[in-house]
């Protein structure tokens, strides 16, 4: 009974906290700033946060079987510039530009997946090198210059809104949806976790470990993908410097939501509050006129307490 | 129990960051923030920013620019992009959510910055560019150096020292940047004139940065030994680096340097000789002309919007000393 009591506590704790978190920041911000709880900025904050968002479920899910991936920025970059360059040219529709963009991410999300789940290879090195070779193809590609003047429909995904939601948080949403179910409902999302947890058992047991581990790549570079569509929108080119650093920050949502780098452990729920909270910070401190540097030293305050409570849970 | 402990440290933690960013805030601004409808009876406006980076130039412009402000008794709202254009149109639209009175923007990316001049006209908040161009046929305010200038004095001055006629390399700022692409019509400009004189053996990036111009001259004077004049960098940084691998292999007497924006370290570089000269754009008066235009903006004494462009000048060693002794004085 005590044993339960505790259990009870822990996970309460473990799963309220971050969101109680976040409506007290908010309170506080909403004191300090009278323009932080407007509604235009409260969507400015929804639509702000859904690149990183989007990245952040895809390195959540990655994260869930113990791997990393270093390449999002890059792939978001190259995907981007690729999009770019078509939307230029103005030879495809839309709609299929998009889906090769998507595709193209989920491409050079294989070659990460099929080197460390075939070769064994270390994720971390894998997606280093992909991170460099996908940043300097995206150079190859564009002459390191911009790639500009692309249609205003194509435009309209980055600043648009639907009943008054931007259209970037609607497509965060989406892609929270379809995550969500696929990590809970569908077989795939319980092999998952199972790979993460404890890989030979989980071979053991039957499952293709290779293929989930190969397929979670592929996942987060689709995410890649979509968000390279967004950035591309929202800045109104397709830049070979756009995404850079990126995958730290989608690390630091991961984290922050609770989602352990070991693997096996961690809920997407938990990624996009952390996704949010990093927003609302960044949003406030903005708002407040505080100093970048001290943003960043925020920033790296709120990781680190992130990270001592997922320490201690596993002690 | 230790969650417990460790939840209250978060929180702890968490408040005192918040506390530290706005009494850092406050600090700076004097209260602004809450009391932006009291300042405006005495003419103040709020006037928001967003740079691209704190280099040292734009730490000096931003200095010039809080000066400016503070004469002309308006806020200053000063957020840094950190060479991310999306971040950058995020800033612009945090400062809009803020109503600033006006926004200044010193651009991360001369395409990427479109989008923020939409969003300014939907929210009817002047915007007023500093230091980069914006890619636009559209008129736009905008306070900047006159880079076709400054590439014209780099080149010239260099090919004059080497007697108007040899080999040059040029070291260019980032492909696509406004400052690269208006240095290099400016070099461009005086090599016309100098047709069948003057060879360019090679002209690449190294994306101001001393790092990658020290690697990239290193390589040069590798695969051109012996055949390089002059080299003329697009900044300061660039032409450090070159120095520097100058200096490793001793050729310093040999080639000429010159390079653009008279950053204290290029002064000194100018001072010692090993440096033959750069050009000076004045980070602070560019700064403080942006606000002032800004405010004229807001007042209604500029209507037309246009490009105005801040005087460049030749540092030479006979004139260096002008600076070191008073931006750069200790």
């Amino acid at each position: 009974m005590k044993e339960m009591t505790k259990r009870f506590d822990r996970n309460w704790i473990q799963t309220y906290m971050l969101i109680f978190i976040v409506i007290g920041l908010g309170i506080i911000l909403s004191f300090i700033s009278g323009n932080f709880l407007t509604g235009t900025n409260l969507l400015n904050v929804l639509r702000q946060i859904s690149i990183n968002g989007i990245l952040a479920i895809g390195m959540t899910i990655v994260c869930l079987t113990g791997g990393i991936d270093l390449s999002v920025g890059s792939i978001v970059a190259f995907s981007g510039i690729i999009a770019a360059g078509l939307l230029r040219d103005k030879e495809y529709p839309i709609a299929l530009i998009v889906l090769i963009a998507v595709a193209i991410g989920g491409l050079l999300g294989l070659y990460n997946g099929y080197f460390v789940a075939y070769w064994n290879a270390a994720p971390f090195v894998v997606t280093l090198s992909m991170m460099t070779i996908a940043r300097g193809m995206t150079y190859v590609y564009s002459t390191g210059r911009p790639i500009s003047n692309l249609p205003t429909e194509f435009l309209a995904i980055g600043k648009g809104s639907i009943a008054g939601v931007p259209v970037p948080t609607i497509i965060l949403i989406i892609v929270f949806i379809l995550a969500s179910v696929m990590l809970t409902k569908l077989k795939f999302g319980r092999y998952v976790y199972a790979v993460g947890g404890n890989e030979n058992a989980a071979m053991v047991s039957g499952i293709n470990v290779k293929r989930i581990k190969m397929m979670v790549y592929v996942l987060s570079g689709i995410a890649c993908g979509i968000a390279a569509i967004i950035l591309t929108a929202r800045v109104s080119a397709g830049l070979p410097t756009a995404g850079e650093s990126y995958e730290l920050d989608a690390i630091a949502a991961t984290v922050i939501g609770g989602t352990s780098l070991s693997g096996g452990r961690g809920r997407l729920w938990g990624t996009i509050v952390g996704a949010i909270l990093l927003g609302i910070v960044n949003n406030g401190l903005d708002l407040m006129n505080v100093s970048s540097f001290y943003q960043q030293i925020v920033k790296g305050l709120i990781i680190l307490g992130a990270i001592l409570i997922d320490s201690k849970r596993n002690q | 129990m230790k969650k417990r402990i460790l939840s209250m440290l978060l929180v702890a933690a968490m408040a005192a960051s918040l506390l530290l960013g706005c009494s850092s805030g406050t600090e700076e601004s004097d209260g602004k923030g809450d009391d932006k409808k009291a300042s405006k009876k005495d003419g103040g406006y709020t006037i928001g920013c967003t740079v691209y980076y704190m280099t040292e130039f734009v730490t000096l412009m931003t200095e010039g620019m809080e000066k400016k402000a503070e004469e002309l008794g308006c806020d200053l709202v000063m957020l840094d992009a950190q060479q991310d254009a999306q971040n950058q149109i995020t800033q612009i639209e945090n400062l809009i959510a803020q109503k600033v009175d006006v926004i200044i923007v010193a651009a991360v990316d001369s395409d990427a910055i479109l989008p923020a001049i939409e969003m300014c006209d939907d929210a009817g908040i002047p915007l007023v560019g500093v230091n980069m161009l914006f890619n636009t046929e559209e008129p736009y305010h905008y306070v900047g150096p006159d880079d076709v200038l400054a590439g014209e004095l780099e080149m010239q001055n260099a090919i004059d020292e080497i007697g108007g006629e040899g080999n040059v390399v040029i070291l260019e700022g980032p492909i696509g940047q406004s400052a690269q692409i208006q240095r290099l019509e400016g070099n461009q400009n005086i090599l016309d004139k100098y047709e069948g004189k003057i060879n360019v053996l090679a002209d690449q990036t190294a994306n101001w940065s001393r790092e990658e111009a020290l690697t990239l001259v290193e390589n040069w004077l590798e695969t051109f030994s012996g055949k390089i004049d002059a080299i003329v960098a697009h900044n300061d940084e660039m032409a450090l680096g070159a120095i520097q691998a100058l200096e490793a292999a001793g050729l310093t007497d040999k080639i000429v340097v010159t390079g653009v924006d008279a950053i204290l370290d290029g002064c000194n570089a100018v001072k010692d000789g090993t440096l033959l000269g750069t050009v000076y754009q004045d980070a602070g008066l560019e700064g403080s002309e942006a606000v002032q235009k800004a405010y004229d903006v807001l007042e209604g004494k500029v209507t037309e919007k246009e490009l105005s462009y801040i005087d460049m000048k030749w540092i030479t060693k006979d004139n260096v000393d002008e600076l070191l002794d008073t931006i750069y004085a200790k």
